[in-house]
């Protein structure tokens, strides 16, 4: 069943289009890639999704209900969680300050209760923190906790962007270029680490350019390219449209 | 134990301990009145910290909300004889509603913006208490406010008020804190430091903007009411815009986003004038030097120098310069 869904979603800025008629659909418990050359949307697909653009046309679907209206913050807190390519971390906060904004929603305490730190806010406090150390841990990060997110390296920045989201507990987590600028190593780390997170049952919808990782880990591909999808199926059906091939390529008789 | 972990454990007592004798070490009157307007600045600063400092939004009018808390506790009080411990949180809600007023068009706003819709919020409440003339009495101001009287002890002297001043102070110190190291401080802090982001992990970025403005209008509210309290007679004059500006250089100099540090930018602004008396005209020239030289010399203000301080004191300084490298 498809968990999250676009139909004939669009959006012009000023006329110019940016994305037409994406009919789009993420399994729930499964990995979908959003691929395309540079300049295709893809980006700007995640945008309208995750709330952050307003479509000119179309309609965003999350578990069968129209979430078109709704904003971001709000999308965040039914479980559509996201990264964001250019790293958006919160540079002067702590790794831990960082993560336990990404349970914000899940949390009760006010502002009232914060001021008098009533033993329910206290407890809650506690329970938090236990609950993002487990996030930082399983993205290797629970070392440098205290340390403040800008001083992590460009690898660990990119991982406690994925903890921030976790932190959530999304329903569905979108991944902006998770592995663009890490070394092979660290690759196959993420990629084992994005299996693992779609085996705790969190959909995964990413957008990446590495096609290794794209074609190891994805269970349903989709392809855009100038703002249209143009072919979408599994792994190797992809890889053998030609299409896609095109669109990547350019055509042979040209 | 260490000297640092002894520091470490009793450095908290040992300031408020300080702050306590105080008055008794200090028993000129007139500097009595400085450390008493000293203090008041200092919750008046923390306010604004709240939301310029945490929550990245900038106001240039922050004096609109400490003259709104004024007058409504100088109006309740003389006008309407309520006492002082009623006075004072009306003061503070009363400048809340304003603080909502402002805020909520103003959210609209970003940046440089914002900025110029508090100025003018602030040059609006200035003319407001020049020319409601039947609540504010004007230029002449609201005389005759009474000191309050707790216990059969009149707390009309400079030493004993600052007793009331130092309680509200550490409450203020209290409530701030543990509002920023919370789920709201997050909040507020992520706004800052990225709206996208925030709103990315499900902060609702307008409710907590809103929620930066009314905390802080509170809190400088209250220091206005405490302010009235303090001089007995209030007039327009001292709710200028210029006295905006002096608040945020208090912020600014005291290192932005710093507890400690608005505390001690508000307490050395508020002395350095009056340090300075005895060198006559050229006072003003000497105190905008003294606070370029804080700024330069101290480039995470008063409260980074305080915490470098503090971190050497405990003995692992080492490892904080290490972490800023």
């Amino acid at each position: 069943m498809a968990l999250l869904e676009t139909k004939k979603l669009g959006i012009n800025f000023d006329g110019l289009v940016a994305l037409e008629d994406v009919d789009f659909a993420a399994e729930e418990g499964k990995i979908t890639a959003v691929i395309g050359p540079n300049g295709a949307g893809k980006t700007t697909f995640f945008n309208l999704v995750a709330g952050f653009y307003t479509p000119t046309e179309g309609s965003v679907h999350f578990g069968g209900k129209d979430i078109t209206r709704l904003k971001a913050y709000q999308r965040a807190e039914i479980g559509i969680a996201r990264t964001f390519q250019n790293i958006n971390l919160f540079k002067d906060m702590s790794v831990m300050d960082n993560a336990l904004v990404g349970l914000h929603s899940r949390a009760k305490s006010n502002v009232v209760s914060s001021m008098l730190r009533t033993p329910a806010q206290r407890r809650e406090e506690k329970a938090l923190r236990e609950e993002v150390m487990s996030y930082l841990e399983f993205m290797g990060l629970a070392d440098c906790a205290q340390e403040k997110a800008g001083s992590l390296s460009y690898g660990m920045q990119k991982n406690l962007e994925i903890v921030r989201a976790l932190a959530l507990r999304p329903k569905v987590l979108l991944l902006d270029e998770p592995a663009s600028g890490l070394n092979t190593q660290d690759l196959d780390e993420l990629s084992g680490r994005i299996t693992n997170i779609r085996d705790r049952g969190i959909t995964v919808v990413l957008i990446e350019h590495k096609m290794d990782v794209v074609m190891s880990i994805s269970d349903r591909i989709a392809v855009l390219n100038v703002g249209r999808k143009i072919a979408d199926g599994t792994p190797e059906e992809v890889r053998s449209s030609r299409e896609v091939i095109e669109a990547y390529l350019g055509k042979e008789d040209e | 134990m260490t000297f640092g972990k002894i520091y470490e454990k009793t450095r908290i007592w040992i300031l408020l301990i300080i702050a306590a004798i105080l008055p008794f070490a200090v028993t000129n009157n007139y500097w009595l009145h400085i450390l008493n307007i000293g203090g008041i600045f200092a919750i008046c600063t923390l306010s604004l910290n709240l939301l310029t400092g945490c929550t990245g939004l900038f106001s240039v009018g922050h004096i609109a909300f400490y003259g709104i808390g004024s007058y409504t506790a100088a109006v309740l009080s003389v006008k309407c004889g309520v006492p002082f411990l009623i006075a004072v949180p009306c003061a503070g809600i009363m400048a809340l509603i304003f603080g909502l007023v402002l805020g909520m068009p103003a959210l609209r706003l970003k940046g440089l913006y914002l900025a110029i819709s508090t100025l003018a919020f602030g040059e609006i409440a200035y003319r407001v208490f020049l020319n409601w003339e039947s609540v504010t009495n004007g230029t002449r101001g609201i005389l005759g406010i009474q000191a309050p009287v707790f216990f059969g002890i009149n707390f009309r002297s400079y030493n004993t008020y600052y007793y009331i001043v130092l309680i509200f102070l550490v409450m203020t110190v209290v409530l701030t804190r543990n509002l920023i190291y919370s789920r709201t401080g997050r909040a507020l802090l992520a706004i800052r430091e990225s709206e996208i982001a925030a709103q990315a992990l499900g902060v609702n970025t307008v409710g907590y903007k809103i929620i930066a403005f009314a905390a802080s209008s509170f809190f400088a509210g209250i220091a206005g009411a405490l302010y009235a309290y303090e001089v007995h007679m209030i007039a327009p004059e001292s709710f200028v815009s210029t006295e905006s500006i002096t608040v945020l250089a208090m912020m600014v100099v005291g290192g932005i986003g710093s507890i400690s540090g608005s505390i001690a930018g508000a307490f050395v602004l508020t002395m350095i004038p009056e340090v300075l008396r005895s060198t006559g005209d050229i006072r003003l020239v000497l105190y905008g030097a003294a606070i370029v030289a804080i700024v330069i010399f101290a480039p995470r203000g008063l409260g980074g120098a305080l915490e470098w301080l503090d971190h050497l004191l405990m003995g692992n300084h080492k490892k904080k310069v290490r972490e800023e490298e």
